[in-house]
């Protein structure tokens, strides 16, 4: 494969990237006792991407034949040209760099290849089954079992030559209670750059299982949270949704180029003293197994650790090789493609916020009156840095003691008033949204994580 | 059968042939193939051009009660074969279940306007122009908005199912879909986000100007948005908010399989008020122009026009033929997905019965409430609860729009609502996949912050 790459690079005229890809994924959902789905699906194919006077041409090639490469080459090349007189404001260069050459391995593909099939989809059985068996309350249950292992081969004309291996696996379980006609629900998922013994370092599938089984029971005879804003103990999956959500995507350099609310802050303080904000490719903090390591960023950047904010101070954006030559920093590997037949998008890898000294319990005896915040659901942040996030599961803390479990809980704020109004940063830390994907019209596997955090938010409750 | 379907019947013939001399009892085979050109917006300008052809090819095989599924995005017949071994080995690690099992197959009423022969002719420079039309539009209609993103795409392509019992279907498609997304920056003021998008079959029903004015319109309105009022009351939902809060939790309750599984609010609630007199909504596989307009659904079954609310009454559930089986009748043909993915139940257009009440009148008869343009947050589809923040959001205030809103969250349970709805309004607007109105409720939990 390396080498149709390298003779077409080598015999093409102008700027050329190619990046081919073999993904092989098996997922297995089950659901109420029947396996829902079963699948095991391959995508192969190569990218070529080319910028032709400024304009950008990308086509790909379900195919490594030699033949075919070099026609989605010139597909491309006629597609750049084609736009041509479109666009307004041409791509004057790309950041120079030393750019990936060699063999780039992440994740322990050889545990996942010596584990059968029956043995993943008993795990998805198995772990579904036990939250049924656990309460008459409960009417269903979930589990869902995902890997994928991907081989890429990046080669430039500017210099890029890597091979890059990387394996990533996802276990999730959810629980539904009723009674009457009323129904809660609980959720939890985990997801790594690794194999199995990876991806239950931390918690047990059957740990897993009663944990959501215990919630979802649990939340039928909660209260729901009360509205309003409050005082909030964030634990390091929802310090890691917020590091992504709310503030990673703002400072996406294509994003701050279209006037996201951090365009015009870099030197600016956004943030509590307290907090220092980082995305990294390779895991640099925590557990190795962080669901968005990345040695090789799809430009064939080698990645590294970004520090977005240093100690309250806006201190760098996310780049790609285009917008780093733009603001004139060098690139940070921040930019991705899915699969084969999409082009690279500056994505986040890792998000964190970095851990203070002050023990979790001194953080949680320090709040008179508020919630403990665990877990974190869907989320959603706007240009304007307002954010909105899902919580798993929400405990009222009075005078420094956690009580009761409530429901219902959501929350909201500014993203640089909240990150303002951190007062408390909690020694430890840990990965916590490796599970699933983040969107932004192509998939991309990420983390993020943290201590725990004590702040001000608003929370959407009864 | 309608087009030119042989090469990919033949794919899906072999298929389901190898399939069953490997020692499948029953074997399905779903493909596609196809081609798209799009142009893709970024900051303010056209970013880039891509043209791509590609294939894929979904084998779902059983044997002994097991399934299995494998995809490929390959249609060489080494890579299908390869599909069909792994699809049984999957088999092999599945647990039985009585129910598995492919439909028989039925006559398939081939619909006109699914595909226009243009769109395999849209260049690039097309495509380039198209999206032209919606930059200019957008920044035309004022230089504070800021188009972060969008996008104007052609796509061709035909599909086609096979099984083992005798379905055979295949039809061509065509897809014209545009949409831009960004904000409006007035110095440091940032506004919300807004998205818009608009989809049909044939190139002729999109207007990508229509989708950008209505972009700007919302980022423009939401500049200088201030943080609003708690109260409990009146809540109009715009069609992208009433799509979230109404419009999900009704089509995930009325899948069969959530019914079997005890997780919808809808069991044994079939015939009976689960709304208000004033909601309609429909699924209509045959909306003319409608990006989910299908003759033949995942399982190659021809899906019937299904009122699901009519008139605040549950009329109908949606079935693909494993949820069909488990009630012993027959699937009214809502198997979704693609050939890279197992059939799992999905609506296809859904369409809003139109209402009585024209938006101005709804708003005049709202002495305080609050207009939600687009709605960001969590909507339980089992339990019905629902919490998130209000985008693009106003106050109405005696009957007018008031000052833009921020920091405000609407919360409480979608299948409470449902009962609480006042009005649907007369205008409705085309998204993909779906004709949606406003939606008028009552008694909405709002906090700001």
């Amino acid at each position: 494969m390396r080498d149709v790459l390298q003779d077409i690079v080598a015999n093409h005229a102008g700027w050329l990237e190619l990046r081919a890809h073999e993904r092989r994924a098996l997922s297995v959902l089950v659901r109420k006792g029947v396996v829902e789905s079963a699948a095991f699906r391959t995508v192969s194919g190569v990218g070529a991407r080319v910028l032709v006077d400024g304009t950008w041409g990308f086509s790909s090639a379900a195919s490594f034949e030699r033949a075919d490469v070099a026609r989605a080459a010139h597909d491309a090349v006629a597609a750049a040209r084609a736009s041509s007189a479109g666009r307004s404001r041409r791509v004057a260069r790309l950041q120079d760099c030393a750019l990936a050459v060699g063999d780039f391995r992440t994740g322990d593909a050889a545990d996942l290849a010596a584990r059968s099939t029956e043995e993943k989809t008993a795990l998805a059985v198995g772990a579904e089954a036990r939250i049924r068996a656990s309460s008459a309350a409960i009417r269903s249950a979930s589990a869902r079992y995902s890997e994928i292992v991907d081989r890429k081969w990046i080669v430039s004309t500017d210099g890029a030559d890597a091979h890059i291996e990387d394996t990533k696996a996802e276990f999730a379980v959810g629980a539904v209670a009723g009674e009457g006609d009323e129904m809660t629900t609980a959720f939890r998922g985990v997801g790594v750059t690794g194999g199995l013994r990876d991806l239950f370092a931390a918690a047990t599938a059957d740990e897993m299982a009663d944990h959501v089984a215990r919630i979802a029971v649990d939340l039928l005879s909660a209260p729901y949270a009360p509205g309003g804003p409050a005082t909030v103990v964030l634990d390091p999956e929802l310090v890691g949704l917020l590091a992504h959500e709310a503030i990673g995507h703002t400072v996406e350099a294509d994003f701050v180029q279209s006037g996201s609310a951090a365009s015009g802050r870099l030197g600016k303080k956004v943030a509590s003293e307290l907090v220092t904000l980082v995305d990294s490719g390779p895991a640099v903090i925590g557990a190795p197994t962080a669901g968005g390591v990345l040695l090789v960023d799809d430009e064939g950047v080698l990645t590294g650790r970004t520090v977005i904010i240093d100690r309250g101070v806006l201190a760098s954006y996310l780049h790609d090789r285009e917008s780093a030559a733009v603001f004139g920093v060098p690139p940070t590997g921040n930019a991705r493609a899915w699969q084969y037949d999409d082009e690279p998008l500056i994505r986040m890898r890792n998000t964190y916020v970095e851990p203070g000294a002050t023990p979790l319990d001194e953080v949680i005896g320090s709040v008179r009156e508020g919630l403990l915040l665990r877990g974190a659901g869907s989320g959603q942040a706007d240009a304007n840095a307002e954010f909105m996030f899902g919580v798993q599961e929400a405990y009222e803390i009075r005078d420094g003691k956690v009580g009761r479990l409530l429901r219902g809980a959501t929350i909201s704020g500014d993203a640089f008033e909240v990150l303002s109004g951190i007062d408390i940063v909690s020694s430890g830390f840990e990965w916590g949204i490796g599970s699933g994907a983040c969107g932004k019209g192509q998939e991309a596997k990420v983390d993020g994580g943290g201590p725990h955090v004590r702040c001000r938010v608003v929370v959407g409750g009864r | 059968m309608a087009g030119n379907e042989r090469d990919l019947i033949e794919i899906c013939d072999a298929a389901v042939a190898l399939a069953r001399r490997s020692g499948a009892d029953g074997a399905e085979a779903c493909a596609s193939r196809g081609g798209a050109v799009d142009v893709v917006l970024q900051k303010n300008d056209v970013h880039l051009a891509k043209s791509s052809e590609a294939g894929a090819v979904g084998v779902r095989v059983f044997r002994s009660g097991r399934m299995g599924f494998a995809f490929s995005n390959r249609l060489d017949a080494p890579s299908v074969a390869e599909s069909v071994r792994a699809a049984l080995g999957i088999a092999a690690a599945s647990p039985p279940d009585p129910h598995n099992g492919l439909p028989e197959p039925l006559p398939v009423s081939y619909q006109d306007g699914l595909y226009d022969a243009a769109a395999r002719a849209f260049g690039v420079e097309a495509a380039v122009e198209s999206a032209l039309v919606m930059l200019r539009a957008a920044r035309g209609y004022d230089a504070r908005v800021m188009v972060d993103a969008g996008e104007f795409s052609a796509r061709w392509g035909e599909r086609a199912v096979v099984n083992s019992r005798g379905v055979r279907a295949h039809e061509p498609a065509s897809a014209f879909q545009c949409a831009i997304l960004g904000m409006a920056r007035d110095g440091d003021v940032v506004s919300s986000f807004d998205y818009q998008s608009d989809g049909a079959r044939g190139g002729a029903g999109v207007d990508p100007a229509a989708v950008a004015l209505r972009f700007a319109e919302n980022v423009v309105g939401s500049l200088g948005a201030v943080k609003g009022e708690s109260f409990s009351g009146p809540v109009l939902l715009a069609p992208k908010a009433a799509a979230h809060v109404v419009c999900y939790p009704i089509e995930a309750a009325a899948s069969a399989r959530s019914v079997q599984k005890g997780t919808s609010r809808f069991c044994g609630r079939l015939g009976q008020m689960v709304a208000s007199e004033e909601l309609t909504l429909a699924d209509d596989p045959a909306l003319p122009g409608g990006l989910a307009s299908i003759s033949f659904d995942r399982e190659g079954v021809p899906p019937e026009a299904l009122p699901i609310v009519e008139r605040g009454a549950l009329r109908h559930l949606l079935y693909d033929s494993y949820a069909a089986r488990v009630d012993g009748r027959a699937s009214n043909g809502r198997a979704g997905g693609g050939p890279a993915h197992v059939p799992h139940v999905s609506p296809t257009n859904v369409v809003m019965g139109e209402g009585r009440a024209t938006v101005a009148e709804m708003i005049a008869g709202v002495d305080r409430g609050v207009l939600v343009t687009r709605f960001s947050g969590n909507v339980d589809p089992v339990s019905g609860d629902f919490s998130g923040v209000v985008k693009g959001g106003r106050l109405i205030r005696s009957g007018k729009l008031a000052e833009p809103l921020c920091g405000t969250m609407i919360a409480g349970n979608a299948f409470d609502l449902l009962g609480r709805i006042l009005a649907v309004s007369r205008e409705r607007e085309r998204m993909p996949g779906a004709v949606l109105g406003h939606v008028l409720v009552e008694d909405v939990v709002v906090s700001a912050g």
